[in-house]
């Protein structure tokens, strides 16, 4: 805004100006406003019709991305993008020998919702050891919530 | 396997030689407890009153019995061998026998107190679940988004609860995913190691 074009402009209605598009913008992307209706609202405020064709132009040409964007934006626990598993047999340990029992490690790596679509914001991986019948019950426990989801879905 | 006692032991544990069946229980159960909270010369001052010797002769016999206690726990050995072990001290059979009868009682809860002392990797307790759908937010009205929500409660060993996300095509790959890990454990490469580490 420092540069030339603008400066016969002041700076504070240049401000003013900026917020009020960005807002605009953001209020039709958020009620996913097609182009025709902000077409509607813009030509009460603004006279000059080659710059509201400009302006819906661009945005019908932004608009997937916009929407796309906004439904990420937001707060959310950790998303599981992925899951890693490691079988290892328990023999003894310092204090302890004769153990001899079969131990998973479970891993979840997640994500956390980025305020940018490109930085890649993950959190610590949540990491537990079970054995073998307290991961069937995992295991069982979400198949069944994939099944509901599918019965609601059909 | 047998446990090696040293001369010490055996001279600590000469005192239990001598003790009537009702006695003996009770130094077991002793033992067992300083082995879950220390030592306690209170008990050990009343124990030694009773048998008329010293408390400091009560508290090496104390320890020397929690040491064998401990060790066999460990080595998860069985009644045969802990009779070998204690063969070395030439003790009378009743005593051998009470002490065997002990070291099955204790056994078990021997080898949970060894359990706590070395460190425990998070472990799974729980996992619950629910399904929404997001409808709106502050940033977007009508949106149509089923979120499964995670309740995932983990052993730490303090219980920890964690609340996660996911969607259904990652649900459904986590769910693929370890029924494979499942499936591995019934594959015979683990049978055979299983079998064999006996």
């Amino acid at each position: 805004f420092e540069s030339n074009e603008y400066s016969s402009v002041d700076s504070l209605t240049l401000k003013k100006a900026h917020s009020g598009l960005t807002g605009f913008i953001l209020e039709g992307g958020k009620r996913k406003a097609d182009p025709i209706l902000m077409r509607g609202v813009l030509s009460d405020y603004i006279k000059n019709t080659s710059n509201i064709d400009y302006f819906i132009e661009k945005y019908t040409k932004v608009s997937k991305e916009l929407f796309a964007y906004l439904s990420t934006t937001g707060f959310n626990f950790p998303h599981i993008v992925d899951v890693n598993w490691r079988l290892s047999f328990h023999m003894k340990s310092q204090n302890l020998e004769k153990e001899n029992k079969p131990l998973y490690l479970v891993r979840f790596d997640t994500k956390k919702p980025s305020p940018t679509p490109l930085q890649n914001d993950k959190t610590s991986p949540v990491e537990f050891t079970c054995n073998g019948w307290e991961l069937l019950d995992l295991v069982q426990k979400l198949k069944d919530a994939a099944k509901q989801f599918d019965r609601v879905n059909a | 396997m047998v446990v090696v006692l040293t001369d010490e032991h055996k001279a600590d544990l000469a005192l239990l030689r001598e003790l009537p069946p009702a006695a003996l229980a009770e130094f077991a159960k002793i033992a067992v407890e300083f082995l879950r909270n220390g030592p306690n010369p209170k008990i050990y001052s009343g124990a030694a009153q009773k048998l008329e010797v010293s408390p400091s002769d009560v508290k090496g016999a104390v320890e020397a019995l929690s040491f064998v206690f401990a060790e066999c726990a460990k080595s998860n050995i069985t009644e045969l061998d802990f009779l070998d072990t204690l063969l070395v001290l030439a003790f009378p059979q009743e005593i051998n026998e009470g002490l065997k009868n002990m070291y099955e009682k204790y056994k078990k809860e021997i080898r949970s107190i060894l359990a706590e002392l070395s460190f425990g990797l998070p472990h799974y307790d729980n996992i619950s679940w629910r399904l929404d759908v997001q409808v709106a937010s502050r940033t977007l009205n009508k949106q149509v988004e089923p979120i499964f929500t995670i309740k995932l409660e983990t052993l730490e060993p303090e219980p920890r609860v964690q609340y996660l996300q996911t969607d259904i095509v990652n649900l459904k790959h986590i769910v693929a995913e370890l029924e494979r890990g499942l499936q591995e454990m019934k594959s015979a490469h683990c049978r055979r190691i299983i079998r064999n580490v006996k």
